[in-house]
């Protein structure tokens, strides 16, 4: 059979399950987009392609013998590359690790790798997941809807591979939105799971607080798909909490009709860097919603800055605790954006960093507050279009406070999809968010929203 | 209070020398300023001297309190 030019992971899977479709053949094509884009588009750091090849064959072979292992088997899928992966360089687009090969997978690869994924290779990041300069060890990855604007970060190179189709499952992690902002900018969908989910062991640390790794795709329904492989407890993790698991993928098909959402509006419009073509799409989007039979009010959270002011004191210094021998010994290693960006947490006091705490305790109450009689919250993932790449600021912490910031601090689930797109033609985003472990519910909505809109027919002109 | 952005430049290098931030002169300048910001920022986290709030998982139920 041939597949269409674009296929999502759930499409491929069933084709694969149904024998319809070769994992080598899918994991060639894959590798045949990877090649022409990878020169522009830059989403790799490592191509891991004899390794993938076997792996899909060894997917054939297993699937022919009748030995299906799940909707991941023979999906060829990419890395973030702050995932540590055994026997294959996990550098953390740094010049620091650039040879650095770890001996074990972190444990979601293991569990991808079990579930018997094909791994393609290794994805573009911030470096460390934080920051960026011209002393790195690979390019940057660039937005396939207009290479002009940024793809952010920092999973920057799930965001970009899945637009374009050169993989169809990919991990990220989101500290404060990096899961989330290169899903917005490249059109893609993707879940910060709640903070204990997902293990992060194995996965290279930005702040112990905000943490999480999950799964990006083009769809929800890809997402669901991975999330069910990628969560569950793990003991190498101490925030992994051991709970039962539902079945993602079955809950989409409930509907979303009777979901309560409350909207918060007041985190965008009427704020700087806000445009009324982006509220026209929300808007659109929230008619979409009441479409389906959700119902939709407006709700009050606290003020934007509060939570964005909370995050830097307590993500900065965890990240400079992390990154603080490094800094003093190979300075020069880091790219010029990364190193000034870290140094910053050097000089927040502990007082300020456990106020920071107690005031994300106070937060997280105020949010759970606003969610009774609710199901669901959603908010804008980013500002409208990504910013074009002369933009890019050193300390990006003073101006528009952070869209992502909130749901980090309250560890609840945030999951982002496309609801459209400006004249310009780039991708705009909201997030929903569930209750702490009710991913169920999120994808939920995410997933009946994209049944019932035309967003994901579009695809990256390249 | 005090501005929180009236910050010394003499304080701040005083401060980068204790942390052990060697830093080129450019850098050392841009990240004076981004510090003025921060202290502005980090002000907006109030302060509640009386009362004690351990931070704690985020699911978990309720709030430890300890008055003073």
């Amino acid at each position: 059979m041939s597949a269409p030019a674009y296929l999502t992971l759930a499409e491929a899977s069933l084709l694969i399950k149904n024998r319809e479709l070769s994992p080598v053949t899918l994991t060639e094509r894959c590798f045949k987009r990877a090649d022409k884009l990878q020169p522009h588009l830059h989403a790799f750091v490592l191509m891991t392609r004899d390794t993938a090849m076997a792996e899909a064959r060894k997917a054939e072979a297993e699937i022919a013998a009748g030995r299906w292992l799940g909707p991941m088997h023979g999906i060829p899928i990419g890395i973030k590359d702050i995932y540590s992966t055994r026997g294959v360089p996990t550098t953390c687009h740094s010049n620091l690790l650039k040879d650095h090969v770890p001996s074990e997978d972190a444990e979601t690869v293991r569990r991808l790798k079990e579930a018997g994924a094909v791994i393609m290779g290794k994805l573009a990041t911030d470096e460390f997941a934080f920051g960026t300069g011209t002393n790195l060890p690979f390019p940057v990855a660039r937005n396939p809807w207009n290479v002009d604007h940024v793809p952010s970060g920092s999973s920057s190179g799930s965001g970009v591979g899945l637009a374009t189709g050169q993989f169809l499952g990919a991990t990220g992690s989101d500290t404060g939105g990096s899961i989330r902002s290169p899903a917005a900018s490249n059109g893609v969908a993707g879940i910060k799971p709640t903070y204990g989910l997902v293990s992060r062991a194995g996965i290279f640390p930005l702040s112990f607080t905000a943490d999480t790794a999950g799964p990006m795709g083009w769809t929800t329904e890809d997402c669901a798909i991975q999330l069910q492989v990628m969560a569950g407890y793990d003991p190498k993790d101490p925030a992994s909490v051991d709970l039962p698991l539902p079945d993602y993928h079955q809950e989409l098909g409930k509907p979303a009709k009777g979901l309560k959402v409350g909207v918060i509006r007041h985190f965008y419009e009427g704020r700087d860097g806000s445009d009324p073509e982006t509220i026209g799409i929300f808007n659109q989007a929230y008619d979409a919603m009441r479409g389906l039979g959700v119902e939709l009010r407006d709700v009050t959270l606290p003020d934007l800055m509060d939570f964005h002011a909370c995050g830097r004191a307590v993500i900065l210094p965890e990240i400079y605790a992390i990154h603080r021998a490094m800094l003093e010994k190979t300075p020069e290693l880091y790219g010029e954006i990364t190193r000034e960006r870290a140094r910053l947490g050097a000089l927040v006091t502990s007082e300020e960093y456990h106020r920071g705490q107690r005031f994300r305790r106070q937060l997280i109450d105020r949010i759970l507050k606003s969610m009774e009689g609710l199901d669901l919250l959603i908010a804008p993932s980013a500002y409208g279009a990504p910013a074009h790449v002369s933009e890019i600021e050193i300390f990006p912490y003073f101006g528009k406070p952070n869209l992502s910031m909130p749901f980090n601090l309250s560890g609840q689930p945030a999951h982002a999809i496309c609801v459209g797109f400006g004249r310009e033609g780039l991708p705009r985003s909201l997030q929903i968010v569930g209750r702490h472990f009710d991913e169920a519910t999120v994808l939920r909505l995410g997933h009946a929203y994209e049944k019932a809109t035309p967003w994901r027919d579009r695809r990256p002109a390249v | 209070m005090t501005d929180p952005a009236a910050v010394s430049r003499a304080d701040f290098d005083a401060l980068c020398r204790l942390q052990n931030l060697t830093m080129l002169p450019g850098e050392a300048d841009r990240l004076f300023e981004a510090y003025k910001k921060l202290r502005v920022l980090l002000a907006r986290i109030p302060y509640d001297g009386d009362i004690f709030e351990e931070p704690s998982p985020v699911w978990a139920p309720g709030v430890r309190r300890l008055t003073r």
